[in-house]
């Protein structure tokens, strides 16, 4: 039997989702060859569909401060799970519990590196600035495990870890055995498929390349610079190696990501969300002791 | 030092939680944002949605669609928020609206050249009703149940809402269009269609 117009116009906005079965899409292809009404009205659809989609993904009203994932992020994790029906915290008291955290945070590290706790409030600024920077690398750490570890074309040829700790920092210096010192869930070692250096959108990355269910997992380190706008000692404190925390995926690729006293650590790959943030915090304890020691 | 979470199990089911749920987070900020026009109401909103998410973890069901199931969940956090603030009781909402827009007329297509921000403001001058149904539609990808589960609305409402609120959008884009002289809609061509 044809489908009739009205048929068809109640599940054009599952056909456009690619949420139909094979059959019925067969048949609105077929209604769309002979309606030209229909067919007007299903690409005004998609068109509405990406004009809205685009608009939000990009109107700068709508957009979070750059640190809102990791903030609440940290909440729900201090807070745990609680009931429901207790819960209705307003911003500032979470703004409290995270000022807290954060000089907690900063004294136990501070007691941990035998050093004198300094209790330096963050400023929202610094945060913000902080995991601003943290986007910004990310995208470029997205950026070289594409070109890098999938694709090879990258413009710069690589150099190995070695003559990178000689030219530029000393902590590229064997810094895939510091990865291949973590063991994964069931205390295995990783695969370390290789290790170098490489440039990519002009971003530094010790690179070192792991292979886990056939797919390849890259562990990047990048040295923070002024330039990434999260430099000094207060910032250094804000996010805590090795507290991994999981970040929105780019183009496609999941991603985690650590901060170390100097470097910022991602781990990039095309596993899904959990694997992925897995093997972060796998790595993360022996890459973190291995470059704050550096 | 005592574990943030506390118990292994509750561990566990952050770590699953951080990594379904939680990429989410500045997808429903967006949505909260439009629909509370307030930076902290919206925080607050999609913080309050995520506790209550990680409350109810152990019913969601790996595989099936985290965005659609944490949208469900701010909806009824706005609907409870509502409710209190007003104390007042919940009117039904009267389905005349099925009987709206049941015909297959043809409304404007979008016009070229239009701007992010004036398909943002030409959505912001809908009707709030229609405003939100679109979105949760062509934005959040939600289906016809998952928006009449959220919304607590009949499918049918959704359907005819969603018919009316797209049209009236197609209508306020094209009027802005032809008042600014660029107003010829994109046609669709024979070749591109469907």
């Amino acid at each position: 039997m044809t489908m009739q117009c009205r048929e068809l116009r109640e599940i054009a906005d599952s056909y456009l989702a690619e949420e139909l079965l094979v059959e019925t899409n067969h048949d609105v292809l077929r209604h769309l060859e002979e309606c030209p009404a229909c067919r007007g009205e299903v690409l005004a659809r998609r068109q509405l569909r990406v004009a809205l989609r685009r608009a939000f993904a990009t109107a700068e009203a709508l957009q979070p401060d750059p640190d809102f994932p990791a903030r609440v992020s940290g909440r729900m994790r201090t807070r745990g799970v609680e009931k429901p029906a207790a819960r209705r915290f307003r911003v500032a008291r979470w703004w409290a519990i995270a000022a807290g955290l954060v000089i907690a945070v900063m004294a136990g590290r501070a007691a941990w590196r035998g050093a004198p706790a300094v209790a330096t409030r963050l400023t929202n600024s610094s945060r913000t600035d902080l995991n601003r920077a943290v986007q910004v690398v990310s995208r470029d750490a997205a950026g070289d495990h594409r070109d890098c570890a999938l694709h090879f074309r990258l413009a710069e040829t690589p150099i190995s870890l070695e003559q990178a700790a000689r030219a530029y920092d000393v902590a590229y210096r064997a810094l895939d055995e510091a990865v291949r010192s973590a063991r994964d869930a069931r205390g295995q070692p990783f695969e370390v498929v290789e290790g170098h250096v490489c440039v990519f959108a002009g971003r530094r990355f010790a690179h070192i390349v792991l292979r886990l269910r056939g797919r390849l997992v890259s562990v990047l380190v990048a040295e923070r610079t002024a330039a990434d706008g999260a430099g000094g000692v207060g910032d250094r404190a804000a996010l805590t190696a090795p507290d991994v925390i999981g970040l929105p995926q780019v183009e496609g690729f999941s991603e985690a990501s650590f901060v170390a006293p100097r470097h910022w650590v991602f781990v990039v790959s095309e596993l899904d969300a959990a694997a992925n943030l897995a093997v972060a915090r796998a790595v993360a304890k022996p890459v973190y002791q291995h470059l704050a020691g550096a | 030092m005592r574990h943030p979470v506390g118990l292994p199990g509750e561990e566990r089911t952050w770590s699953a939680f951080e990594a379904e749920a939680m990429p989410h987070a500045v997808g429903l900020f967006r949505l909260a944002m439009w629909l509370e026009r307030d930076r902290v109401e919206a925080e607050d909103l999609v913080q309050e949605t995520l506790t209550r998410a990680l409350g109810a973890f152990h019913r969601f069901e790996l595989g099936t669609n985290c965005r659609a199931w944490l949208v469900a969940i701010m909806q009824h956090v706005r609907s409870n928020r509502r409710r209190k603030i007003s104390r007042s009781p919940v009117v039904a909402v009267a389905d005349a609206e099925e009987r709206i827009a049941q015909t297959v007329a043809i409304e404007p297509a979008i016009p070229e050249h239009v701007t992010d921000d004036e398909v943002l403001q030409a959505l912001s001058r809908l009707p709030l009703k229609y405003q939100e149904i679109v979105v949760l539609s062509d934005v959040e990808d939600l289906s016809y149940k998952a928006i009449a589960e959220a919304l607590e609305i009949p499918l049918g409402t959704v359907m005819s809402r969603l018919h009316r609120g797209r049209g009236l959008l197609r209508v306020e884009l094209a009027t802005y269009a032809s008042a600014h002289g660029f107003g010829r809609p994109s046609v669709p061509k024979a070749a591109d269609q469907a």
